[in-house]
């Protein structure tokens, strides 16, 4: 749902991993960047209309994935698959605090923002260089 | 752990945490935007460092920064191309050893790695995040790390 930077990396992963993989967007153009060779169901549509989801095939669906480019339109959609019984519905937050409370809905959340700041953080402290002659001022 | 001094361009989510975490650590933060507005987002009471505002991806607002004697820069803007002119810049202009770039396309990692800067990218992170999630009961694990 949303097929975006993310959404399209993704899809494109799973087809290619073997996943049936029905792609929603409300953009035509945005459909038309995935790779020809794709196999399952492209909707063009809106992914909180339930017209779209049966479209893309919600109710045989193991795995929901939002990720458009609202944070907030990410949550609900995937509220609504948990509702139509998909077993992993995934939201993408970007937002980190609203991450934390949409943990609340019953849904799986991935915030790349805050998997971005770890990896930073982590780079930084497998990097702190030891004291040399120039660096040992402070502490 | 001794206290670098640490350069943020870009006040938007990522910065605004960073600048507040890396501030907290006790290094010295300034951080960079262009929108005054966008430093309502450091959280209130946790970031002791300095506010630039101005566009990064001009050299004389990395100067103003004090990018000249910065151990770090970490380019953490939403626009790839805007990061992409910070981080030559930090490299090449301004000879700074350890610059950390933001990426959201993951075919911009190899360019970067040429110039010697690390990079984390948001898509493929996101990713495989998701795919964990997806795949984790079947295969475990898989992912690269």
């Amino acid at each position: 749902m949303g097929c975006g930077r993310q959404g399209a990396y993704l899809a494109a992963r799973m087809d290619r991993a073997g996943w049936i993989v029905a792609v929603v967007d409300r953009d035509a153009e945005a459909l038309a960047g995935l790779p020809g060779d794709m196999g399952g169901v492209r909707v063009v549509g809106d992914a909180l209309t339930v017209d779209a989801l049966e479209e893309a095939g919600i109710a045989d669906a193991d795995t929901l994935i939002a990720t458009t480019a609202e944070d907030n339109r990410n949550a609900a959609i995937a509220v609504v698959g948990h509702t139509f019984g998909v077993p992993h519905a995934i939201a993408r937050v970007r937002d980190l605090q609203a991450a934390q409370s949409f943990e609340r809905l019953g849904i799986e959340i991935v915030c790349p923002t805050s998997l971005e700041a770890r990896a930073f953080l982590d780079h930084l402290a497998g990097r702190t260089r030891p004291p040399t002659e120039a660096g040992a001022i402070g502490s | 752990m001794r206290s670098l001094r640490i350069i943020v361009a870009g006040c938007g989510r990522l910065g605004a945490h960073l600048a507040s975490v890396l501030s907290r650590a006790g290094h010295h933060v300034v951080v960079i935007d262009r929108d005054t507005a966008a430093f309502e987002a450091l959280p209130p009471g946790t970031f002791g460092g300095r506010e630039v505002e101005g566009d990064a991806t001009e050299p004389s607002v990395l100067r103003r920064a004090g990018l000249e004697d910065a151990d770090l820069l970490i380019a953490a803007i939403r626009d790839d191309n805007a990061n992409g002119t910070v981080a030559m810049l930090a490299r090449t202009l301004f000879g700074v050893d350890q610059v950390l770039a933001r990426v959201s396309d993951p075919e911009r990692e190899t360019m970067y790695r040429d110039l010697g800067v690390m990079t984390v990218c948001a898509t493929a992170l996101g990713g495989e995040a998701i795919l964990d999630l997806v795949t984790g009961d079947r295969e475990a694990g898989g992912g690269a790390r």
